[in-house]
């Protein structure tokens, strides 16, 4: 699992996820996701080159999520494989852990959940 | 059915275990040119029952191995997932429930989920001294024959 951080936008954070989001990629990346979950702000997580994931790795994006809510901020998952989607929708997480297919649906996500928290 | 169609393999209870048994399971079944969603079933059942013997198994009974019997079933898979921890029966747990904004703390319980969703057939049996889950997974072609 590798994981890499960058701007997205005006205030965001983009995390790029590639590899298996497994007991060893959970282990790997949940000190840099709980960083930057802890600096607020909104986070789109890049799925698009996770081609596996279990439950622990749910978990870590859990934390996140609920990290991120606290501070007033969203996360939302970045186009993740039809496997994986499968995956995140058979747990109900969808709630917590929005798909969005695009830059421009996160933004939008974003966006709503700035003028719903006004 | 011919030699090629069955593979065992023993590992140890580690996370590194736990990765190694993907690659494991992942090579063996991708031999047999299943739909890839049969597979990518196999390896998340194996991962979650595997992390969940690592997470929660307590203490060993036995020899502390978890073996692992991969069968080829038309175009699904059989799967026959032994270890030697406490006694644990994976089908009488009640379900996790999804979580909700709001809700700080992630559920447990996850992982079963997953298992129960993706196994067309989860049966458990206790021979006092290893746990032996089986788990069959079907192409959904498969299913719908089944249920035709």
């Amino acid at each position: 699992m590798d994981i890499s951080i960058t701007q997205f936008g005006d205030g965001a954070t983009r995390v790029v996820l590639v590899g298996k989001l497994d007991i060893l990629g959970a282990e790997k990346v949940g000190l840099p996701l709980s960083t930057v979950a802890g600096a607020g702000g909104n986070v789109v997580v890049d799925m698009r080159g996770v081609d596996f994931l279990a439950s622990i790795g749910i978990r870590q994006l859990l934390i996140a999520a609920t990290t991120i809510e606290r501070r007033s901020g969203k996360l939302v998952l970045l186009d993740p494989t039809p496997l994986v989607t499968e995956v995140l929708l058979t747990t109900g997480v969808d709630d917590i852990l929005p798909i969005v297919r695009s830059d421009d649906e996160a933004r939008a996500a974003f966006a709503g959940a700035a003028s719903g928290a006004a | 059915m011919d030699a090629g169609s069955v593979e065992t393999q023993t590992f140890g209870i580690s996370a590194g275990d736990i990765a190694a048994i993907d690659r494991w399971i992942a090579t063996a079944i991708g031999r047999w040119d299943l739909p890839e969603r049969v597979v990518f079933g196999a390896r998340l059942c194996v991962a979650e029952l595997a992390a969940n013997t690592l997470e929660h198994g307590g203490a060993a009974r036995g020899h502390d191995r978890i073996t692992l019997t991969v069968r080829r079933a038309g175009d699904g898979i059989a799967i026959e997932f032994v270890d030697a921890r406490a006694a644990f029966d994976p089908t009488r747990v009640a379900p996790a429930a999804s979580p909700h904004a709001g809700v700080m703390k992630p559920p447990g319980g996850l992982g079963l989920k997953l298992v129960r969703a993706y196994a067309d057939e989860l049966s458990y049996r206790d021979d006092g001294v290893h746990n032996r889950v089986t788990l069959t997974i079907r192409s959904a072609a498969a299913q719908a024959r089944r249920t035709a």
